[in-house]
């Protein structure tokens, strides 16, 4: 802990707490967030006092963040826009980049080479590297199914259309079918012989529903409203 | 996707904790100065370039939970 420091307009007392000194779990030299967590709980009871904790990144976390930015803008200024970098180890780190993700391949194994190779200069780790703005993205299973609770019973290139209007990546409608048939296999779904897809229960269950605007229980509604019988 | 959530909820928490309290210190807690060692600049235990970063890092982390909240058929 490097500091404690007192918030006057409330009770909350904000100790610092380095990042260096934070693992995934709790060892001899490592506390973890978890471990913080049931500390500020137990303070809370036993003590009566709120406490918060605060992450501060050391100066040597800062430095290599700002150099490995300078160096990325320099190499690729049309590419990239910003990077961060955030530990997930004791040295390891994943490096978060803004900008336009690579097409090819060989271009992004280039880059996350560079990356490492600095890296390694600070005696640290490459994890993995996370692209912030890749809009287009293939739709999970359950996305899927979520755009099947909607518009049950539909073809596959009825899920597509409606996919690709809430913003997903569809390579190809027999993609989609492929898919379909995995969720069928797991019942998730049923086939009819119009070739329309169905959820089954099984398949309901696994889709979140809210009770808000958005929740997928009112699109159904919404979407049964509009529907041609 | 756990872990992308996880990584990018702690982070936005993190820095969100880190702005409150230089903010608060600015407003509340005048006495304090503003510290200046060569080039780096500090209120507190924040220095201005990590300041500087701020917006785009919390567009970042917001980016991805957005994603992965449409991903989950939640929006």
């Amino acid at each position: 802990m490097t500091s404690i420091r007192t918030r006057p307009n409330s009770d909350v007392l904000l100790l610092t707490v380095l990042e260096s000194k934070l693992g995934r779990i709790a060892t001899a030299t490592t506390t973890s967030r978890r471990q913080l967590h049931f500390l500020s709980k137990a303070i809370k009871r036993d003590l009566g006092i709120s406490v918060d904790f605060l992450i501060s990144k050391g100066s040597a976390h800062e430095d290599m963040e700002a150099g490995l930015n300078a160096l990325l803008k320099m190499r690729y200024p049309e590419v990239i826009q910003n990077c961060f970098i955030s530990f997930v180890g004791d040295d390891s780190v994943e490096v978060w980049l803004e900008g336009i993700a690579s097409r090819t391949q060989d271009r992004a194994n280039y880059l996350k080479s560079v990356i490492r190779n600095y890296l390694k200069v600070f005696d640290v780790k490459l994890d993995g590297i996370r692209w912030a703005d890749s809009e287009e993205q293939l739709p999970s299973t359950t996305a899927i199914l979520r755009e099947l609770k909607t518009a049950s019973p539909a073809l596959p290139v009825e899920l597509a259309q409606g996919l690709k209007a809430r913003g997903f990546q569809i390579p190809s409608v027999s993609w989609l079918a492929n898919k379909l048939d995995s969720i069928r296999r797991r019942r998730h779904a049923i086939r009819r012989e119009d070739g329309r897809y169905v959820l089954t229960e099984g398949g309901l269950n696994m889709v979140p529903h809210g009770k808000g605007r958005q929740g997928s229980d009112v699109a159904r509604a919404l979407a049964l409203g509009r529907k041609k019988w | 996707m756990r872990h992308d959530a996880y990584t990018a909820a702690t982070n936005l928490s993190d820095l969100l904790k880190h702005a409150y309290e230089v903010r608060r210190i600015a407003d509340y807690e005048p006495e304090q100065r503003i510290l200046r060692n060569g080039k780096v600049i500090k209120l507190g235990e924040q220095t201005m370039e990590g300041a500087r970063n701020w917006p785009s890092r919390t567009l970042v982390h917001a980016k991805t939970l957005i994603k992965i909240w449409r991903q989950l058929g939640l929006s």
